[in-house]
């Protein structure tokens, strides 16, 4: 890969990687240094990685490095704990972006990855097993569950409203 | 042809909404949904689950990750190795050099003069300087005050400005250095001061001298000058006594011998002169 084109990684994925990272994280600093971390890391390898395969590389980089990053400060929130909390909306008609941004938010981690990299990015499940370390039915399967559990979600807030 | 029914519902919806199901059995399905109240609101909460495309946030620092076009990309894995070796090397010499810079080289002559074959190479003390000098004269007289047990205070800081050695107080003559060698000219004072028995040898007699002391050994080779048949030449005189000096020096013995106050004495000696030089 030349330096045009991995310049033009930058221009092409570095929003998505960024939302990816911080829609996991919800840390806007560290999903900036996480970004930097992986393109830094493509560009030391800017020689061994092909311009197509670019964009997988950098999910599956920044997607490690969320990993390590989430088991160093413990932010892993537990699905068992959050839905233990009680659904208080506001009183008029929430946003169905917010409603929907509510209930990814309390997905774990891994249902919460696949459901993004399938919806925002378009991967199929196999690319989707690669960035993560799962086969593809364990894609299929996490997908299910978080669709499932979103789908519930909405609709006890629907129920309630 | 699929069959929903409350049991398989759920994951046939996954599939249409996934888009695994394809023609004619997808139009087919939807038929089946729209058709039950139940599962038209349930298939409306499964198409919730789509994430909405989200545009709003973009990365802020575009620029720094960019890299500039148009050179050409040379890449040194091997630097990383070459520094760490340079750090290692580095704390390495550090390490050395702190280890040993506690140890004060000295100097050590190769030769004294002339043609050194031969000789042993003479180790020459440390150069004086007004520091050590002055650190000498206080543990002097902190040992002194010991002994007479009135400890002089040492002062905490030193003074700011040290003045010039030759303004400080003069040196007590037992502190002073020894000094091997002094100049014959410079031996005429003291010898005044000290009057010492004339054993300068009279003609053809050995040249015998002595002077015993302590801390300068001098050579006595002064005497007063004769009234002489050259007229009163002072230059003659001493030019005489240069050439016994000299002429002892040919083919001399070197020995050494116990004197009466209990030391040592060098004797040169050779077949015109003898010179006994005590300490």
């Amino acid at each position: 890969m030349t330096t045009r084109e991995y310049n033009q990684c930058v221009d092409a994925y570095s929003d998505a990687l960024f939302r990816f990272i911080l829609k996991n994280l919800r840390d806007r600093d560290e999903a900036q240094n996480l970004v930097q971390d992986s393109f830094e890391s493509l560009w030391l390898n800017v020689e061994k990685v092909e311009y197509d395969k670019c964009k997988s590389w950098l999910f599956t980089t920044g997607y490690r490095k969320m990993i390590d990053h989430i088991r160093k400060q413990q932010k892993v929130v537990m699905m068992d704990e959050t839905f233990r909390e009680p659904v208080k909306e506001a009183n008029h008609q929430p946003d169905l972006k917010k409603v929907i941004e509510n209930a990814l938010a309390r997905l774990p981690e891994i249902q919460r990855t696949v459901v993004m990299l399938r919806d925002y990015e378009g991967y199929d499940y196999r690319e989707i097993g690669n960035i993560t370390g799962l086969n593809e039915a364990q894609v299929k399967v996490y997908i299910f569950r978080a669709r499932q559990t979103m789908k519930d979600y909405i609709g006890k807030l629907e129920a309630v409203l | 042809m699929m069959k929903l029914d409350r049991n398989n519902y759920e994951m046939i919806m996954f599939d249409l909404l996934e888009g695994n199901i394809k023609e004619p059995e997808r139009s087919d399905v939807i038929r089946q949904i729209e058709a039950d109240t139940f599962y038209t609101i349930e298939w409306e909460n499964w198409q919730k689950t789509i994430l909405p495309p989200d545009n709003d946030m973009v990365f802020p620092m575009h620029k720094v990750l960019k890299k500039p076009e148009g050179g050409m990309i040379v890449k040194f894995p091997f630097l990383r190795y070459a520094a760490a070796a340079c750090i290692i090397m580095g704390a390495a010499f550090a390490v050395y050099r702190f280890t040993t810079g506690n140890h004060q080289e000295i100097p050590v002559a190769a030769e004294v003069s002339g043609n050194g074959k031969g000789k042993k190479p003479v180790k020459q003390t440390p150069a004086l300087t007004a520091d050590t000098t002055r650190n000498l004269r206080n543990e002097v007289s902190n040992m002194a005050s010991e002994t007479t047990g009135t400890r002089e205070k040492t002062p905490a800081k030193a003074p700011e400005k040290r003045k010039p050695l030759q303004e400080d107080r003069p040196m007590p003559e037992s502190e002073l250095p020894v000094v091997h060698n002094i100049p014959e000219a410079e031996q005429t004072p003291m010898q005044e001061m000290n009057p010492k028995p004339n054993l300068l040898p009279e003609k053809n007699e050995p040249v015998v001298n002595a002077l015993a002391n302590n801390d300068v050994k001098v050579i006595v080779t002064q005497e007063t000058i004769p009234q002489n048949e050259q007229g009163n030449d002072p230059l003659a005189v001493i030019s005489e006594k240069g050439k016994q000096l000299k002429s002892l020096f040919k083919k001399p013995k070197v020995s050494l011998e116990k004197s009466e106050n209990k030391g040592y004495n060098v004797v040169i000696q050779n077949e015109d002169y003898k010179l006994i030089a005590g300490f």
